[in-house]
């Protein structure tokens, strides 16, 4: 009788673990697109002067108030003429292209314009081009990526300038992957 | 003699009284379950529509996705999502492991979901998630400089299993 009993005990107890040891599972997906587009960026890197924002797209320089017989600002030299004087940067613009997703370029050029129309009788030199507002001029051609080229610029400031005549510009570089 | 056989039976019956109910729990955890386990992706509030589909099969578009001007780094974005898990035709209580693998890629980036680098093997991403609460995740895709620029894919596999 207690035989019995116990065996009755064991198969109860066998049934126990059984439901408790129940696992479930659950599955899911999650799919990820998009697309991944080739950028270049470009960063003005130096400048003679007091540079802002250098390193940066967007960087800036004040010069202060100039003249044909005055002190140049740092890094700059005055070089008077008999009817007009240049302002030119000694170590000229530092521009930096790098690109990004684009392993079959190796190379670009850079192009510069003005951002707006100087003033008459003063005439702004960047690279080997005489810039203006109209027309973008290719100011490099097969330059590598990664590589901070200084660009020559100069301010040609004819003495026909009426004094307090802003000489305010935006040198605006491009670059094209190639 | 009659009371002890009248005992067996009782006996005899007290066991099946005990064990059928449980064997029958049994049955309906490895049947068909009335009460099933389920999982299920969602948008984050906070973090604006993600998901272009929800559900147990889910899906991120991640539009297009490029360097930032002025940056060195790989290209990275970041996604977020919450996961529900919940049982379906019954209460939802106790815990789970969520699980997560890289089932089909197009070898262009590399994954992290909560920071975890997920890959071809199983990484457990929440060790005791809550069944019937929502847990926010991270999905970080990073696209190395050197790829070039095109299509994006891939799929990610979730599993769930209650402790």
């Amino acid at each position: 009788m207690n035989k019995f009993i116990m065996g009755c005990f064991v198969v109860a107890v066998l049934g126990i673990p059984t439901y408790a040891m129940a696992v479930e599972n659950a599955a899911g997906t999650l799919t990820v697109t998009g697309t991944v587009a080739s950028s270049i960026s470009l960063t003005v890197e130096t400048t003679d002067g007091t540079c802002t924002l250098c390193g940066t797209s967007a960087a800036s320089l004040a010069l202060g108030t100039l003249s044909k017989s005055g002190a140049a600002p740092a890094g700059f030299t005055i070089t008077p003429a008999s009817s007009s004087w240049t302002l030119a940067s000694q170590n000229g613009i530092g521009v930096k292209v790098t690109k990004a997703n684009l392993p079959a370029s190796s190379v670009y050029t850079l192009s510069a314009k003005l951002g707006s129309a100087p003033t008459s009788g003063i005439v702004w030199t960047v690279g080997a081009i005489t810039a203006n507002a109209t027309t973008i001029q290719t100011i490099g051609s097969g330059v590598a990526y990664d590589s901070t080229l200084p660009y020559a610029w100069n301010i040609v400031i004819q003495d026909s300038v009426a004094p307090t005549t802003p000489i305010d510009n935006v040198i605006q570089f491009s670059a094209v992957s190639a | 003699m009659g009371m002890k056989y009248l005992m067996k039976i009782v006996a005899l019956a007290l066991c099946f009284a005990v064990t059928l109910p449980l064997y029958a729990a049994r049955r309906r955890a490895t049947a068909p379950p009335a009460e099933m386990l389920s999982i299920e992706f969602v948008d984050v509030p906070a973090a604006g529509t993600t998901l272009i589909a929800t559900g147990a099969d889910a899906w991120i578009d991640l539009n297009t996705v490029s360097q930032r001007a002025g940056s060195t780094a790989s290209v990275r974005a970041r996604r977020q999502f919450g996961i529900r898990i919940f049982r379906t035709g019954g209460l939802s209580w106790g815990t789970a492991t969520v699980t997560a693998r890289v089932n089909s890629q197009d070898g262009r980036s590399s994954l992290r979901i909560d920071g975890k680098p997920v890959a071809g093997m199983p990484v457990v991403i929440d060790a005791r998630a809550l069944v019937g609460a929502m847990t926010i995740h991270t999905l970080e895709i990073e696209i190395p400089d050197s790829v070039a620029a095109g299509p994006l894919a891939a799929s990610i596999s979730w599993d769930v299993t209650t402790q």
